[in-house]
């Protein structure tokens, strides 16, 4: 165990002290800072709801998921309110005591419609399970706080397989494997030891970039499990182009391909429609993606994680069933 | 026997071209034991096959009585390699480097900064290994494969590239270590280093071991005794050797101290590397 630590912490040494490996380790930071900038705040965001008061404390607690509540004491206030600048939407009860809302009109068509769509489960169901609904429209965040959240601690976790790679490229260029070779260290040791970095860079990347993001309110342990999850691939996919490049040059030529791969599933989530989505179930980063961008919108259940989980772990395994040998047969 | 090895192949091609051919030899405990042969003779193969670095194809070799085929990692904890190539972190300083290695081992490891002095490396202790020169690097490696004080101690070429003052305090360590119990492989080109070192020697050419003495043996039984002789003949002074044992030099250099014409007479060994030519048909460069 404590081989592994040292391997693990001359990995980490070493690669502070590499440019390029240093600008890796920042490079999802700063395109998180970079995202930030491009995010309308979340207030103007969020929809709004103005709602009568004497209306039942369940009703209100629903409208509360999807939106920001304002509480008024009659209809006349409420319309008051809804007549004003911005987008709001008023809720109250029509003559047959039904729910109701109310609208100016001019409003963008998030508003009405997520009002409408909330009084209609209410009215359907009445301690309605609105998960199904409330994945189908995510309206708290915009598509490119959501997608480009996600995509960053997909890339941060792709960095940290390549790191894993370009450490193995160290230890081959320089001949070390063979000091190593000749110590009473495993093999086993030797690829846990370098592992570790490929699932504690993308962890810290990770909260640091919510916090940038203002995203800190998500269930932070639902993503911790989706990031360790995901980290497998990335380190398998980094001990294979550790073994398959010889040099920095060419590790880097491989990263840009297997890059390619990583945006392919990500874009293919995005644009595909969910009717097609099976043709990347291949893709464990596919699942990764679903996985991470369901918690970050916060429309995930435990449950649904666990199925991104397992689709990450399968494919991941069969991968590695893939690349075992090559990456045996290229680390002794 | 520490080491035994016994009818060693290996060829890095898998097929009739040997980098090593029917390799034997053995080595007792506490002995140095030297392989002196020139540049790709097979000597960095040899120690990479008894040191578990090339697979074992043909042939048997044990070490401290454990085949290498299948020696136990734990074997490592008493035994110590050092490379030709300097094989470092480039990233790490000299101390992070040994400080690095010591942790593999499960044995008390010595001091990594007196290592370091040993050598005169403790100025660059804190110097990234990327601005070692050469012989740094090869001090380092050096040092680093004695860390965890072996038993059984592999060198490659263990002084080839540095100063003579930087290669006799590699030397006195060695023998240093040799006082100490520690019993010890090493490949060199260079005859002296064999001599003053090795208690044996195997002349190996390509991949053939040709012969196996103690340096003493070697030049008794293939070393000619040799007369230099400074004379002059027709007021021209001549430089010229005579060996003991041909007659026909003998009475050569007969005649010439009869006729009294000798200025000086030294006799001379034969070095390591004549006899080395005279056994294998080639030199060591
Ligand atoms: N990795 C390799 N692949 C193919 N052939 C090799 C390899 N390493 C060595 N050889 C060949 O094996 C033979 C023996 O090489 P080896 O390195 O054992 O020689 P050496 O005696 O250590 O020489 P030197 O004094 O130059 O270190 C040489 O003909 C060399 O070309
Ligand atoms: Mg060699």
């Amino acid at each position: 165990m404590l081989r592994v630590i040292s391997i693990f912490k001359r990995d980490f040494k070493s690669s502070i002290r590499d440019n390029m490996l240093l600008y890796m380790m920042i490079v999802p930071l700063l395109l998180a800072l970079g995202l930030k900038l491009f995010i309308p705040s979340a207030n103007n965001l969020t929809v709004k709801f103005a709602i009568d008061k004497s209306l039942d404390k369940e009703v209100i607690e629903t409208f509360e998921k999807y939106g920001e509540v304002e509480l008024y004491d009659n209809k006349d206030k409420i319309i008051q309110r809804v007549n004003k600048m911005d987008d709001i939407a008023g809720i109250t009860l029509n003559e047959n005591g039904l729910l109701q809302a109310v609208i100016e009109g001019n409003e963008q068509k998030e508003t009405p419609g997520m009002a409408k769509m909330i009084i209609k489960n209410i009215n359907r169901n009445d301690k309605g399970d609105l998960n199904f609904i409330i994945s189908n429209i995510g309206y708290k965040m915009s598509p490119v706080a959501s997608i480009g959240s996600a995509s960053l601690i997909i890339v941060s976790i792709m960095l940290g397989g390549m790191i894993i790679g370009f450490n193995i490229i160290e230890e081959k260029e320089n001949n070390t494997l063979n000091a190593l070779t000749v110590s009473p260290m495993n093999r086993k040791e030797f690829i846990c030891g370098k592992s570790i970095i490929g699932i504690i860079i993308p962890i810290i990347q990770s909260l640091l970039m919510l916090w940038i993001l203002d995203l800190f309110h998500v269930n932070i342990f639902m993503i911790l499990v989706l990031i360790v999850s995901s980290s497998l691939i990335a380190i398998v996919l980094g001990f294979l182009i550790g073994v398959l490049s010889n040099n920095q040059i060419a590790g880097i030529a491989n990263m840009k391909g297997l890059m390619l791969l990583v945006s392919a599933s990500i874009l293919g989530a995005v644009l595909l429609d969910s009717s097609k989505h099976f043709l990347l179930y291949w893709s464990p980063l596919y699942w990764s993606f679903m996985g991470l961008h369901g918690a970050i919108l916060e429309i995930i259940t435990w449950s649904k994680v666990g199925i991104n989980v397992l689709g990450t772990l399968i494919t991941t395994n069969i991968i590695f069933l893939v690349a075992k040998k090559k990456i045996r047969k290229g680390l002794s | 026997m520490i080491i035994d090895v016994k009818g060693l192949y290996h060829s890095y091609t898998n097929d009739d071209n040997y980098a090593v051919k029917d390799v034997n030899f053995s080595v007792k405990k506490g002995e140095i034991f030297g392989f002196l042969g020139p540049s790709g003779a097979g000597k960095s193969t040899t120690q990479k096959i008894l040191t578990g670095l090339l697979p074992l194809q043909k042939g048997k070799a044990s070490i401290d009585g454990n085949n290498v085929k299948k020696s136990p990692n734990r074997l490592f904890n008493t035994i110590g390699v050092s490379f030709e190539r300097a094989n470092v972190y480039k990233k790490l300083t000299g101390i992070e480097n040994l400080e690095f290695y010591s942790k593999m081992f499960n044995v008390k490891t010595l001091n990594p900064l007196k290592l370091l002095r040993m050598v005169g490396l403790e100025n660059a202790a804190n110097k990234r290994a990327e601005g070692y020169s050469k012989g740094m690097l090869q001090r380092l490696v050096f040092v680093r494969s004695m860390i965890n004080d072996p038993k059984i101690w592999f060198l490659d070429e263990p002084t080839s590239g540095l100063d003579p003052t930087t290669a006799s305090k590699i030397k006195e360590i060695i023998k240093d270590k040799q006082r100490k119990g520690t019993t010890i492989f090493l490949t060199t080109h260079n005859m002296h280093i064999a001599e003053e070192l090795c208690d044996n020697i195997a002349l190996i050419n390509e991949g053939e071991i040709n012969l196996i003495d103690s340096p003493r043996n070697l030049k008794l039984k293939y070393g000619e005794k040799l007369i230099k002789a400074e004379y002059k003949i027709n007021g021209e002074l001549r430089k010229e050797r005579f060996s003991m044992i041909n007659k026909e030099e003998i009475d050569k250099l007969n005649e010439i101290i009869k006729k009294g014409k000798v200025e000086t007479l030294h006799s001379q060994e034969a070095t390591l590397e004549e006899i080395f030519i005279k056994v294998t048909g080639r030199g060591l460069k």
